[in-house]
């Protein structure tokens, strides 16, 4: 029995680990395709700087939100279920996914239009800002679902509207 | 497919779609000639890899690992296997027939369907194997790659 016990808990961990892995991957995808499309967005507009201080206060205005909530926010979820999904929650993450992609594409379609430097500096750095609070705090499928979204929402106006 | 013939089929396969992916993009890389061309073809080559992981993610579990196999399974694998290239040249020849377009001329999406196919299938190998859907993905990417050289 004890032999049993150690090797379906040797599973479940296993499953565990493989599932923060892939979350780890995804972060470090959607970071990578944030950072190529502000430097896309940048050259492309033809971006102005007029009063110097207005870029450099800008990134500051989502990260002190962001310091806050994380000193505040003591430990939030953190666990990736070992559980099989059943079939009605995959059917309701894949739709999270879905409607934040289209909420996404969207919002970048809003964003290439902003011929202002510190704005697009301020809002991009506001969604990295989003990305690390997902990443730190919500490790769960919750997490990766909408991670998964705003990634898919990005590259897809990338591809095909931009 | 045998247990221990699986490795070698795996990456097989794999080395096709690596080539598949280089060809195609070769052919692209002349009317590339600037930088948001560049950022387009490297976002469609990224396009598939987040959903692909997802889907992983959702579908790995503790039951997923390689069963015995039956005579049965791999002759129905077998057929499954050949009945999806058949289907998937058929389909791309109707549409190259009676289409505006044809398929290789489209720019973004033969690349796209290479990275998902090739992406999936690793996926599939490393977390889900499930012997069917792998049959299914391998004879889509025969398919593609016949349609594509000859």
């Amino acid at each position: 029995m004890e032999t049993m016990e150690i090797m379906e808990t040797d599973a479940q961990s296993k499953v565990q680990k493989r599932r923060e892995k892939f979350f780890w991957i995804q972060t470090f995808i959607l970071g990578f395709i944030l950072i190529v499309t502000i430097f896309t967005f940048l050259t492309y507009n033809n971006m102005k700087i007029e009063k110097g201080i207005k870029v450099f206060f800008a990134p500051f205005l989502s990260i002190v939100p962001l310091v806050f909530a994380l000193s505040i926010i003591k430990d939030w979820i953190k666990t990736f279920t070992d559980g099989e999904y059943s079939k009605g929650e995959k059917i309701k993450f894949s739709m999270i996914a879905l409607v934040v992609a289209i909420v996404f594409t969207v919002l970048a379609k809003l964003i290439s239009m902003v011929t202002a430097t510190e704005i697009l500096i301020a809002i991009m750095i506001a969604i990295i800002c989003l990305l690390s609070f997902l990443t730190l705090k919500v490790r769960d499928i919750v997490g990766m679902s909408i991670i998964t979204g705003i990634a898919e929402g990005v590259i897809v106006y990338m591809v095909f509207i931009f | 497919m045998k247990k221990g013939n699986v490795n070698i089929i795996f990456i097989l396969f794999l080395s096709i779609g690596v080539i598949l992916l280089f060809y195609l993009i070769f052919n692209l890389l002349h009317s590339i000639n600037n930088y948001k061309e560049l950022v387009k073809l490297f976002m469609t080559l990224l396009l598939p890899l987040p959903v692909s992981i997802f889907l992983a993610f959702i579908s790995s579990s503790k039951k997923n690992t390689v069963k015995p196999q039956t005579k049965r399974d791999s002759i129905l694998a077998t057929f499954i296997f050949i009945s999806t290239i058949i289907l998937f040249l058929s389909i791309i020849y109707q549409f190259d027939r009676f289409g505006k377009v044809k398929f290789k001329d489209l720019r973004m999406i033969p690349i796209m369907l290479n990275t998902f196919i090739t992406f999936a299938y690793s996926m599939n190998y490393l977390v889900v194997k499930n012997l069917k859907l792998s049959a299914i993905l391998s004879g889509v990417l025969l398919g593609f790659a016949l349609y594509i050289f000859f």
